[in-house]
């Protein structure tokens, strides 16, 4: 069943009284809870591997090895939904308005005005979860317990964020543009933002910020954005709004519904695992940091010749990757992996290298990426945090080898 | 007018509640009652080896609150793949609350966190754990 039909069959079905609502439902009221509650665990149109974290809001990631093709499918692409995806989409009336006390004046373009007045670009780019690895957190961190799988790199058709925001002109006082989307609440309150966050106009204003209507050369699928997102490669993929009918450009930091709080922010300065934050110490993520995985083989393969031809991608948010390295002996030797340049800035890095075995037995081999920088990924998990954001320690996978 | 008339709905299916339910009482398994504190006959008819199994969730004393409460919302999977402690399960409460257009719980707040703090409490993992559950399977190139 479809995220969708799922959603109306809830509200209407339990003792047949149209459910917006919790709180219409009586204290003490025992009501027969009928059988539409049950999960569903395939998404129409993804891999049948993929693993759904949650089903409403729908939240999705990929195996690791799925992720093996240079340019990620449609159908092994993460998914992170805060609300509900809009239906009856009419792309003839689809409209994007930019405005925003920091906006010289208002523009309202349509589908076809994007696509015919701006100069088209295709990139391929990076979005990560901000949440990706929560999973690993102690003490837990609240939210989708996502482990490796909740990033991509498929490629984006669209136009600059920048030239659509020149059109509109920009104030002096300018510092942050927001954006609006039209999924729908949880709550079912038609009014209700489910999510609206923003960049620095530093991040919207480069070459690479798009507004997007293609995905791998088709439309954007329903539940990445379609028509219209936001993509701002390396950046939390929160910033990559979806289903975008306005834009904002403010004179202060946005504060759209997670932009503020604990949302999408760590401690300011590094606090022990399981402090307690006060929101107005904790800051927001911009560049997401260095990170590799592991794509092929999939963990838990036995081999009986002692090479293992090993590859996988790596990323380092605004930065580059200078360099992958593996070791199969936790870390106290590093070898190096052949490392290709990306397609182009923004993009993720294909690394391969090819394992020798010493012996039989189980050996686990691990990744570590350094960015251009000189910043390595930690082995262990890096600076725990409340909502157990950015954690980029080293990938490994089980290998036995047997004779 | 279509709020007065959802309420009479609504009290009219309150109504043929309490009077089916009377006959359901009867019949309900006075075992999973004592072992997990539930009364309402359907979510009992549901629960194989201690799992509600239409959501996965751990059959306990407050269930039938999480059920009605929390999952006319949304899944039941944003509950079992989270861990936290009592205060950590009322602040999520509280966030719903403050920001996601939860209405006040009220008397079942405490029996909703009691049993999220028991059912999913958190464990200790470490900076990293040992790799577990893994699949083996013949690799060949």
């Amino acid at each position: 069943m479809a995220p969708s039909d799922r959603r109306n069959f809830l509200k209407y079905s339990i003792s047949g009284i149209p459910i917006l609502y919790a709180g219409f439902i009586p204290d003490g009221l025992n009501l027969l809870i009928e059988s539409d509650l049950t999960l569903f665990s395939d998404i129409a149109g993804k891999h049948p591997d993929m693993e759904v974290l949650n089903d409403r809001p729908l939240n999705a990631q990929a195996p690791a090895h799925l992720l093996d093709e240079a340019k990620t499918s449609k159908e092994r692409m993460f998914v992170r939904n805060n609300g509900l995806p809009p239906e009856d989409i009419d792309i003839d009336k689809w409209t994007l308005t930019i405005e925003g006390e920091s906006a010289v004046k208002k523009v309202v373009l349509s589908l076809q005005d994007l696509k015919t007045k701006f100069k088209q670009q295709t990139l391929q780019l990076t979005l990560e979860c901000g949440g990706n690895g929560r999973s690993e957190f102690d003490p837990p961190a609240k939210g989708n317990q996502w482990s490796i799988g909740a990033v991509a790199c498929p490629e984006w058709t669209g136009v600059r964020l920048k030239d659509v925001i020149d059109l509109a002109g920009v104030k002096p006082d300018a510092r942050y543009i927001g954006y609006y989307g039209k999924d729908k609440h949880l709550s079912g309150d038609e009014d209700k933002v489910v999510i609206s966050r923003g960049v620095p106009m530093r991040k919207a204003m480069e070459s690479e910020s798009l507004i997007a209507w293609a995905m791998n050369g088709e439309d954007l699928p329903h539940l990445h954005g379609y028509p219209l997102r936001l993509v701002i490669g390396g950046w939390p993929a929160s910033c990559s709004g979806k289903w975008i009918d306005r834009l904002v450009i403010r004179n202060q930091v946005h504060d759209g519904p997670k932009m503020g709080g604990q949302s999408y922010r760590v401690p300011c300065d590094p606090v022990a695992p399981g402090t307690k934050v006060e929101d107005d110490d904790m800051c927001i993520i911009e560049s997401m940091p260095v990170k590799s995985i592991i794509t092929r083989p999939k963990s838990g393969a036995v081999v009986t010749v002692p090479q293992v031809k090993i590859n996988g991608k790596a990323w380092a948010g605004d930065l580059s990757v200078k360099s992958v390295e593996y070791s199969i002996d936790f870390g106290q030797t590093w070898m190096p992996c052949q490392l290709s340049n990306p397609k182009n800035r923004l993009a993720w890095q294909i690394w391969e290298s090819v394992v020798t075995l010493p012996s039989e037995g189980y050996y686990e081999i691990w990744a570590r990426a350094t960015d251009d920088e000189g910043r390595a990924q930690p082995m262990i998990l890096p600076g725990w945090n409340p909502k157990g954001y950015l954690n980029n320690a080293c990938h490994r996978i089980a290998v036995k080898y047997v004779v | 007018m279509t709020k007065k008339l959802t309420v009479s709905v609504i009290l009219l299916s309150f109504l043929v509640l309490l009077i089916g339910c009377q006959d359901e009482k009867k019949s309900i398994d006075s075992l999973k009652v004592k072992d997990y504190g539930i009364t309402n006959q359907k979510v009992l008819a549901d629960i194989k080896e201690g799992i509600h199994q239409p959501t996965g969730l751990i059959a306990g004393n407050g269930i039938t609150e999480v059920l009605v409460k929390c999952l006319s919302c949304h899944s039941s999977k944003l509950i079992t793949q989270n861990r936290a402690t009592a205060d950590g399960w009322k602040s999520m409460i509280e966030w719903m609350y403050e920001t996601q257009n939860l209405p006040n719980l009220g008397e079942s707040e405490p029996i909703i966190i009691a049993y999220l703090a028991e059912h999913y409490a958190p464990t200790t993992s470490g900076r990293r754990k040992a790799l577990t559950d893994i699949d083996w399977y013949e690799l060949s190139d």
